[in-house]
């Protein structure tokens, strides 16, 4: 199942009536939920819902065994041994499903290129959908169990639905147990502003991901990605550009329908995109993309890493390339996504370089501090962090080092004869309202005009009501049936 | 979140719905919604009646609902035809409904142990070249148009929610909607179409640019269905089909459907729509099958088309039924007539060619 699919049509009215008609006790509240995020897990690989109670069952476990185990200024041998387990469990599997293949493949070549037969047998696994994330998940609980902030759950009933809430179990947002343990502690209760909300951020989340992703992808994206060469390179830059829209709205739109399906059962899960192409810097980029995850990445790699005793204490460049080449291949397995990585790596560390060599210009000469808040450096600032970004999308998208080389090289040549892929006025009107969707979306967040977007969602309830249907009906004749799946449920 | 109030959110969600429902009538004035009817109108009536010709074929099928209406007439109700239409065609589609659908009906027993149905004697099998062209994809029409609720619990337990029994859940979700044509049209373009015919009035010259351009899709299409067409899964459904059939002492007779002339080139009717022919022929033979090769040599002209290019309009529709009971279908209303006239003996039917 997907939250914008016609499924959803039959499984969330009959899950909420059930939801909302029974007792307001959690005792009817978390078992329904737990049985609808089991349903919904199974929807996509019946057979592998084991794999998911499996690992389940171990992490509540070792947190509570965690939670039994004495405290000390230092972990004790015993408690490092729980979280050396629950770690060790998780990456293992982790690694076994989403990555055995890659590496018996990257280790064939390498033994081809060394003279040697590829001996490896190279697997493909079907993977549990939506493993990267709610192995995320639980090893975040289990941490912050290990660390001393977060006590463990005491009910398996309680842990299972934490770990595998249906809204967020397939492509997040990556929750962590300070979030929503609390909120299964204690009954819900249908309110006005959960049902306004919960309907707000599912209609954005579908305008984003069924609307203008799954159309920038099958109109513009897709056919050029397939054939750069017959393309003029104004073609491939807004191919390119087609594609930075794409992958937002499907990975944002989805975060957004997350929420509005979590609001309709009364749970609030974080955001998880906050305006990104508004970013002027590489480090704001990261707090406003893919949250969840970075927040993720650095909490419990990163901070570890450059504040623990390990050779890399201290050394926090290092820390950012560990940090994106684990974000790389957790996107998938394979060298284009570490490529991908190790670039945004490289991206934060020049950065953090630039940043330290402009404060020490300021602190001779403050003038650089007005130039710094001047609109030059800030649209500068925008253009180039922007352009990394969606540049850096290029191996993201290519399926292989050479494809992104080659579209990298494309983008600078002369190009073939075929423009836009767009064939009728229809396509034309459509291309330039998702734009100017995107666009909007994003200005109406600055601060000379949020008060204008606040106005017109504050409008009286009866301009709203006639702005909704007009939406609905809008999606009804242009939202074609039969969605794509998830980009980001593949990672 | 902002805080809001149960009176504006009920009157923001009742505002909206009046919003779309008074959309979709006023679209319904343009645009009316077209009803069909599927496997599941066929099946039900199947239920309910004993007729004595079943036809079985894609949206072609269709047109026997205008040539059962006229051989009921021409008959005083002696000969009863049911048509089951498979939207979108393919023979192993066919031979599933018929194993599936038609046939626990066909030997469903009542209470004295006597058949329910024991008047079906014949069926027609209608088809054209497309039903056997394997294009790599699974057919989507089987879980859209022929599935019951149970085949799909079985089949998304097997392989969970997957695109190809989705489209199961999209087909109920359309019929639930069925008086919706905001619902009916999504993403298919019958409405803007007629909302900008509407507003524009009609544009002859666009038009015409329009049904050329469409017109070579088509030529071009049926050109490529020689690489594919006759996939042997298809043509081994059809013999299955015949297999079965003949073991119940069913008559059957295959009608390969016209088309519209100018969708036909010289080299496709040479290359796809012969090879189709001789194929199914060579099926049909060694069991006695009569073929009738009606997908060139019919009367209709380009004018007895829809705007689809593939269905037939209620005037051609009439015309052809005319056609057949005149001709190689004339035992419909002639019993002692006899099925035995092949494709051979086609231009002495006055057929276009």
């Amino acid at each position: 199942m997907s939250l914008a699919g016609v499924e959803m049509v039959f499984f969330l009215p009959v899950l909420l009536l059930l939801y909302w008609i029974g007792p307001r006790r959690i005792g009817w509240q978390n078992p329904l939920l737990l049985l609808a995020s089991i349903l919904f897990f199974a929807s996509w690989t019946p057979r592998l819902l084991p794999i998911l109670a499996i690992s389940i069952l171990v992490d509540w476990i070792l947190g509570r065994a965690l939670d039994a185990a004495p405290e000390d200024a230092n972990p004790t041998p015993r408690r490092r041994l729980l979280f050396g387990t629950s770690l060790a469990f998780n990456l293992c599997l982790l690694g076994f499903f989403k990555y055995a293949g890659f590496f018996a493949a990257s280790l064939n070549d390498l033994f081809t290129a060394m003279g040697l037969p590829p001996s490896l047998p190279v697997l493909r696994l079907v993977l549990p959908i939506g493993i990267s994330y709610w192995t995320l998940s639980k090893l975040a609980y289990v941490a912050d169990v290990y660390w001393g902030r977060l006590r463990a759950c005491r009910s398996l009933l309680t842990f299972a639905l934490h770990a595998s809430f249906f809204p967020q179990l397939i492509a997040g947002p990556i929750v962590r147990g300070q979030e929503l343990l609390p909120q299964w502690s204690r009954p819900r209760h249908l309110t006005p502003s959960l049902v306004a909300g919960g309907a707000s951020a599912f209609l954005l989340g579908f305008a984003l991901k069924a609307w203008a992703a799954d159309w920038l992808g099958m109109a513009i994206a897709t056919p050029i990605f397939s054939e750069p060469l017959i393309y003029s390179r104004g073609a491939r830059w807004i191919g390119l550009l087609a594609y930075a829209g794409q992958i937002f709205g499907d990975f944002a739109g989805y975060s957004f329908l997350a929420i509005g399906v979590g609001r309709f059962f009364g749970v609030e899960l974080p955001l998880n995109f906050r305006y990104p192409f508004l970013s002027r810097s590489l480090p704001e980029l990261w707090t406003r993309w893919h949250i969840t995850l970075n927040r993720w990445l650095f909490d419990y790699i990163y901070g570890p890493l450059t504040t623990g005793e390990s050779f890399f204490r201290g050394r926090f460049e290092l820390g950012f390339l560990v940090v994106f080449l684990a974000s790389g291949l957790w996107h998938g397995a394979q060298w284009t996504f570490v490529l991908w990585g190790l670039l945004h790596g490289l991206g934060l560390v020049v950065h953090f370089r630039w940043d330290a060599f402009y404060k020490s210009r300021c602190r001779r000469d403050r003038k650089w501090v007005a130039v710094r808040r001047g609109a030059p450096y800030a649209v500068s600032a925008w253009v180039i962090t922007q352009l990394f970004f969606v540049l850096t999308l290029i191996p993201f998208r290519t399926p292989t080092l050479a494809a992104a080389g080659e579209y990298f090289r494309l983008l600078f040549v002369r190009g073939g004869h075929v423009g836009l892929p767009i064939g009728d006025l229809e396509s034309l009107a459509n291309f330039l309202a998702i734009a100017a969707f995107l666009l909007g979306y994003h200005v109406l967040e600055l601060d000379r005009l949020r008060g204008l977007r606040d106005r017109v969602l504050g409008l009286p309830a009866p301009v709203r009501g006639i702005a909704l249907g007009l939406v609905i009906v809008f999606f009804l004749i242009f939202v074609p049936v039969g969605l794509g799946t998830f980009i980001y449920a593949e990672f | 979140m902002s805080r809001h109030s149960w009176r504006s959110v009920l009157l923001v969600g009742a505002l909206a719905a009046t919003v779309v429902v008074a959309c979709d009538l006023a679209v319904q004035r343009v645009v009316p919604i077209q009803h069909q009817s599927e496997v599941e109108d066929a099946i039900a009536e199947l239920r309910r009646s004993d007729p004595t010709v079943l036809v079985l074929g894609s949206s072609h099928a269709r047109t026997w609902e205008v040539v059962g209406e006229e051989v009921a007439r021409r008959t005083n109700g002696a000969t009863r035809i049911l048509a089951v239409p498979v939207e979108f065609g393919k023979l192993r589609v066919y031979d599933w409904v018929l194993r599936h659908r038609i046939l626990p009906l066909l030997d469903d027993l009542g209470p004295d142990g006597r058949p329910r149905r024991p008047s079906v004697s014949h069926v027609i099998l209608v088809t054209e070249w497309w039903d056997s062209l394997d294009d790599g994809t699974p057919p989507a029409n089987l879980p859209s148009r022929a599935w019951t609720s149970r085949d799909f619990l079985e089949d998304a337990t097997k392989h969970g929610l997957v695109a190809y029994n989705r489209n199961w859940l999209t087909s109920r979700w359309l019929r639930l909607t069925r008086g919706s044509i905001l619902a009916q049209d999504r993403g298919y373009g019958r409405v803007t179409k007629g909302l900008v015919r509407a507003i524009r009035g009609d544009d002859p010259e666009s038009e015409r640019q329009d049904t050329i351009f469409r017109v070579r899709k088509w030529q071009r299409m049926i050109e490529a269905g020689a690489e594919g067409v006759c996939a042997p899964e298809d043509m081994a459904a059809l013999a299955d089909m015949i297999s079965i059939l003949e073991d119940r002492d069913l008559d059957v007779t295959i009608v390969l459907y016209p088309r519209k002339p100018a969708t036909i080139t010289p080299r496709a009717e040479e290359t796809t729509l012969a090879t189709y022919a001789r194929e199914v022929r060579r099926v049909a033979g060694p069991a006695g099958v009569p073929v009738h090769d009606w997908s060139t040599q019919n009367p209709l002209t380009d004018a007895d088309f829809r705007d689809d290019f593939d269905h037939v309009t209620p005037e051609g529709n009439r015309l052809l039924t005319e056609w057949m009971l005149d001709g190689d279908l004339r035992w419909l209303v002639a019993p002692d007539a006899g099925d035995n006239v092949t494709a051979d003996a086609k231009p002495a039917l006055g057929g276009r060619s």
